[in-house]
């Protein structure tokens, strides 16, 4: 099975007064596992219904390979959804509901039984065909969804959120099968989601998508890592914002003084002018947390060192989780527990502690007038 | 105890059938096997000594009486051509207007479910049962007359010169009856669509087909339980319709009920109206017995298939 280019070239889409996509484009490859991430009402949806052909956008092209696939309905697209509901067919078996692309394609019934016994057990439901889907539970349903989706041999696979009906567990599960399923049949996956969990682990590259604008394209460490402004820094796991103004630039790295803080060193990774209003983000783990006051081999003027109280502590099993009050500002910091209790000095409710991070791992999502 | 409760739960729907439905068809049931009397009624010479001889051992006796009384008279007559000919036009009728009616139920269901403003529209279809049957069939003669609100649209138009014979036709009935059978076809349809998932029918398009294929293979399948009320509730009345026909209809479009009605009224001979009506009693019964046993056994075949095409692929 081959997989397709996906071109999607600035497509609007509007209901009512309401904008829901306004100028959206994507280059997806071949083969990948392509996430389009955003909270709900973002417009991912409507955008997923657009490459699928239940909605028609204003303006713009979609393109599989060098195909415009607008102008042609549904079934005609070579394109096949995961539904969020899985809309499995309820007065049809298993088998008859992967069966039914191939029956609608009128293949034989010896075709049939062979494509269909193939992927039920790609999915591991052989034993399950004749049940129909009100005696099965939701992974199973999900598998089954899978299977009636792959069976028509699409050029592009459109789930969207396949997995929020599953409790946690599950979800872990079906998002390595999944991974697992898109890595043997290598055609493009698209991946609809709010779960930034569930779209870091899997995909390839990931569009984070916010009132119906692409935010930021990237692989999920470029997301991750250098955000590429304040929504998508927020939204994409946890981070601590400070605001201050430039002070001064020296070699790859600007100061900032940030008031209750001093001045707080930051990665130069765009052009800021002294004096700018700017927004810092620094990402909760880069940041250590210790009773002891942290001494420096080499510059010290590469670290950033804060003393204040711990506001609240949430232990979560492999890491906790402090909030620590600095003036009047809260700064969040996880700490990964990697010795049993005897990682260091253990800290409690209402301590002073140092916080610290490397000026590095700081840098600006949010330049003032820009 | 506790079943004991559920009979007392049950006695008054089932003293109600008893008395308002068991004893009149046992009733009709016998005046059918009786001889007539000459303006109206049975005869019927049975009395208590008649008992009272079956008491005391005459038994050739009380059922030689018995078979003096009994005739097949009526059910012979059953046979005449001209009564055949009624059950074929009364037949033709009620399937014709069936039909039409689910056509034209099924789409308005559909818009209903899913229009937001399903609510009001569900009180435009129930609006009609405000008025008397009756009265709503003469507005339909007012409608369809020579002398009614289409032909003089249609002469005022300068599209005839002439009105159009609508009234006193099969066709005409069948209207009318697709129009007072609509509310209860639609409301059992509306409430099963409403139910339905409709992001099957994207599924469906997804899957490769078209949208008749949706339709058939989606869609009707899903709401078939509502198809299936829609289609008893409209056949039934349909079947053993009377007003429509007496009022709308022509002479060639006579209906089962109206030959019982004249019978029973004009020429006073009931046991032949109460064949006629045990035999409208029994094509209703046999019909709707047929027609729901062959749509499960549809279902259990259909399954049955899916289980020997497994087999042999786990073979």
């Amino acid at each position: 099975m081959k997989g397709s280019n996906l071109t999607v070239n600035r497509i609007s889409k509007h209901f009512g007064g309401v904008q829901v996509l306004s100028d959206v484009s994507l280059e997806i490859k071949q083969g990948e596992l392509f996430s389009i991430l955003g909270p709900s009402g973002c417009g991912k949806t409507t955008l997923l219904r657009c490459i699928a052909g239940f909605e028609t956008p204003d303006s713009g092209e979609i393109f599989l390979d060098k195909d415009n696939i607008l102008s042609y309905p549904p079934n005609k697209r070579h394109v096949n959804t995961i539904f969020q509901s899985y809309a499995l067919f309820p007065h049809l078996s298993v088998f008859e509901n992967v069966a039914f692309p191939l029956r609608i394609k009128k293949l034989s019934s010896k075709e049939i039984r062979d494509e269909v016994s193939k992927y039920l057990s790609m999915v591991r439901l052989e034993e399950h065909h004749n049940k129909k889907p009100s005696q099965l539970s939701g992974g199973m349903k999900q598998r089954v969804a899978i299977a009636r989706a792959l069976v028509n041999q699409p050029k592009v696979l459109l789930l969207d959120e396949p997995l929020s009906a599953l409790d946690a567990k599950l979800r872990q599960h079906m998002l390595i099968e999944l991974d697992t399923i898109h890595d043997d049949i290598g055609i493009t996956f698209i991946y609809i989601t709010h779960d930034q969990q569930e779209a870091l682990s899997v995909s390839d590259r990931i569009a984070v998508m916010d009132k119906g604008v692409i935010l930021q394209t990237g692989t999920p460490s470029q997301i991750y890592e250098s955000p590429s402004n304040a929504f998508v820094a927020d939204f994409i796991g946890e981070t601590n914002f400070m605001e201050g103004k430039v002070t001064r630039i020296a070699d790859q790295n600007g100061y900032v003084s940030v008031e209750g803080f001093g001045e707080v060193g930051f990665y130069l990774d765009q052009k800021v002018n002294v004096g700018d209003s700017v927004k810092l983000t620094v990402r909760p783990e880069k940041i250590r947390v210790t009773k002891e006051e942290p001494r420096f081999e080499g510059n010290p003027g590469d670290w950033n060192v804060l003393h204040g109280s711990v506001d609240e502590i949430i232990y979560t099993g492999f890491q906790s989780k402090y909030f620590v009050k600095i003036g009047s500002f809260q700064i969040r910091v996880f700490k990964q527990h990697v010795m049993y209790q005897l990682d260091e000095t253990p800290i409690n409710w209402k301590e002073n502690v140092y916080v610290w991070w490397n000026s590095n791992d700081g840098f600006v999502v949010e330049v003032e007038g820009r | 105890m506790r079943k004991r409760v559920g009979y007392i739960y049950t006695l008054p729907i089932t003293l109600w059938i008893t008395f308002f439905f068991v004893i009149p068809i046992l009733i009709v049931f016998v005046f059918s096997f009786m001889k007539k009397k000459l303006n109206g009624g049975i005869v019927w010479n049975f009395s208590f000594a008649d008992l009272s001889s079956l008491a005391s051992g005459h038994i050739t006796a009380f059922f030689s009486k018995v078979a003096s009384h009994l005739t097949f008279d009526a059910y012979q007559s059953l046979l005449h051509p001209a009564f055949l000919k009624v059950v074929g036009v009364t037949l033709y009728i009620a399937l014709a207007a069936t039909f039409f009616t689910l056509l034209l139920a099924i789409p308005a269901s559909y818009y209903i479910a899913r229009s937001p403003r399903k609510n009001l529209l569900l009180l435009l279809v129930i609006v009609p049962f405000w008025t008397n049957l009756l009265i709503r069939i003469f507005a339909w003669i007012t409608i369809l007359g020579n002398n009614g609100f289409v032909n003089n649209i249609l002469t005022s138009l300068g599209v005839i010169t002439d009105p159009i014979q609508f009234l006193y036709s099969k066709s005409a009935v069948i209207l009318v009856t697709v129009y007072t059978s609509l509310p209860y076809a639609i409301l059992p349809l509306y409430s099963t669509i409403e139910k339905f998932d409709f992001t099957l029918l994207e599924a469906s398009r997804d899957l490769g087909a078209s949208n008749a294929q949706t339709m058939w293979k989606v869609f009707l399948p899903n709401i078939r339980v509502g198809v299936i009320t829609a289609i008893l509730f409209t056949f039934i009345p349909a079947i053993g319709s009377y007003a429509i026909p007496q009022l709308i209809g022509g002479t060639d479009s006579y209906m089962i009920g109206n030959v019982i009605a004249r019978e029973l009224t004009l020429n006073r001979n009931w046991p032949l109206a109460s064949s006629m009506s045990l035999i409208l009693t029994v094509i209703t019964t046999i019909g709707i017995y047929l027609f729901v046993t062959l749509n499960s056994a549809r279902i259990v075949r259909q399954e049955s298939d899916v289980t020997a095409a497994g087999r042999s692929t786990n073979g």
